[in-house]
């Protein structure tokens, strides 16, 4: 394998490089930044000489393997069952009896809003991915003056856009309602 | 050039079931040599002190220790099984102000959900061939972002 550094971008004179440089060569700190301890340490060649290989071109390698993992994934999701109705009534459960000013159950409801908009994105849920990162936004910004009925709110609108009351319309008023809600809050904490 | 999947061991840390399913799915379909899965991020480091992984891929959000956390100790030079070990966060945290944390943390990747195999592919080269030397400060270990990127060619001949 043969690396060819990159060219030094405009403006900028080339770096000075050693073809074996030393574990403990220190860098040269820039003008005007503050004196830190700082080391540039060679990362070990090995794990790239076996992650790479050249025996076939770059555009090939990659339809390949993403037509294996595609094919893969369309696997997974057609055992996966409703995985998106599963994580909204997992994060209903975690959010029922909610107590503002119980960090540690703060902290469940945060991650579980945070595990819903990762499985709506994955789904393609758009509208439910949206409703997940309000009650994340709201969560995190508003701590322990979390209004326990905007929580509630949150899970409502996430479970009726799950088991289809809602349709794609109304789902898309709730989500903007639900973030226009948690703003209100948030500035008024500001 | 390709990634030689073939040679490469991963760890896997993903709380969320359906992502943790999709990407062990991805790595094992482009026939990955071993890939270990956890849904939490002190197993992913058991595992890591267990037979250290070529490659780690990690959610942010995790119960118990999170995936930034987890990058801190990866990176620990004193304590790590190896702190050079490529680390690819895949996360619904799309903010800059995230995005930084998890480069500050020493990550050398970072990918935001939904992500496509392709993507997925693209990245996961783009750090396994990323020539550039690690830097360490009192407050940081991990890629040095100040140099530009080098270009990986075969050896002629």
């Amino acid at each position: 394998m043969r690396i060819i550094p990159a060219p030094p971008k405009a403006g900028r004179p080339a770096r000075k490089t050693s073809p074996k440089p030393s574990p403990n060569a220190s860098a040269e700190p820039r003008p005007g930044a503050p004196r830190t301890r700082r080391e540039t340490v060679p990362v070990p060649t090995d794990l790239r000489d076996r992650a790479l290989a050249f025996d076939m071109g770059y555009e090939e390698a990659l339809e390949a393997s993403v037509a294996r993992a595609e094919a893969a994934e369309a696997r997974v999701r057609a055992h996966a069952g409703d995985v998106l109705a599963m994580e909204a009534a997992r994060c209903a459960g975690v959010a029922d009896g909610f107590a503002p000013g119980d960090a540690a159950c703060r902290a469940r409801c945060l991650r579980a809003a945070h595990r819903l908009r990762g499985t709506a994105l994955g789904v393609a849920a758009p509208q439910v991915a949206r409703m997940a990162a309000s009650l994340a936004r709201l969560l995190s910004g508003a701590g322990n003056r979390t209004p326990a009925a905007l929580v509630a709110a949150h899970v409502d609108a996430v479970q009726a856009a799950t088991d289809g009351k809602a349709n794609a319309h109304a789902a898309e008023t709730l989500a903007r309602e639900l973030e226009a809600a948690v703003e209100t809050v948030l500035s008024r904490l500001r | 050039m390709r990634i030689a999947f073939e040679n490469l061991s991963f760890v896997v840390a993903e709380d969320d079931p359906f992502w943790r399913r999709l990407v062990v799915a991805w790595l094992e379909a482009c026939g990955a040599r071993s890939v270990r899965d956890t849904a939490d991020g002190a197993r992913a480091l058991a595992l890591m002190r267990e037979a250290p992984a070529d490659v780690v891929v990690t959610d942010w959000e995790m119960p118990g220790l999170d995936g930034i956390a987890l990058t801190k100790a990866l990176r620990d030079r004193a304590a790590s099984p190896n702190a050079f070990v490529p680390i690819l966060m895949l996360t619904a945290y799309g903010e800059r102000g995230r995005v930084m944390r998890a480069m500050r943390a020493g990550v050398n990747g970072y990918l935001v959900k939904p992500v496509t195999p392709r993507a997925f592919y693209e990245r996961l080269l783009a750090v396994l061939a990323d020539t550039r030397p690690f830097v360490a400060t009192p407050h940081y270990f991990g890629p040095d972002r100040s140099r530009p990127q080098a270009l990986v060619l075969p050896q002629e001949g």
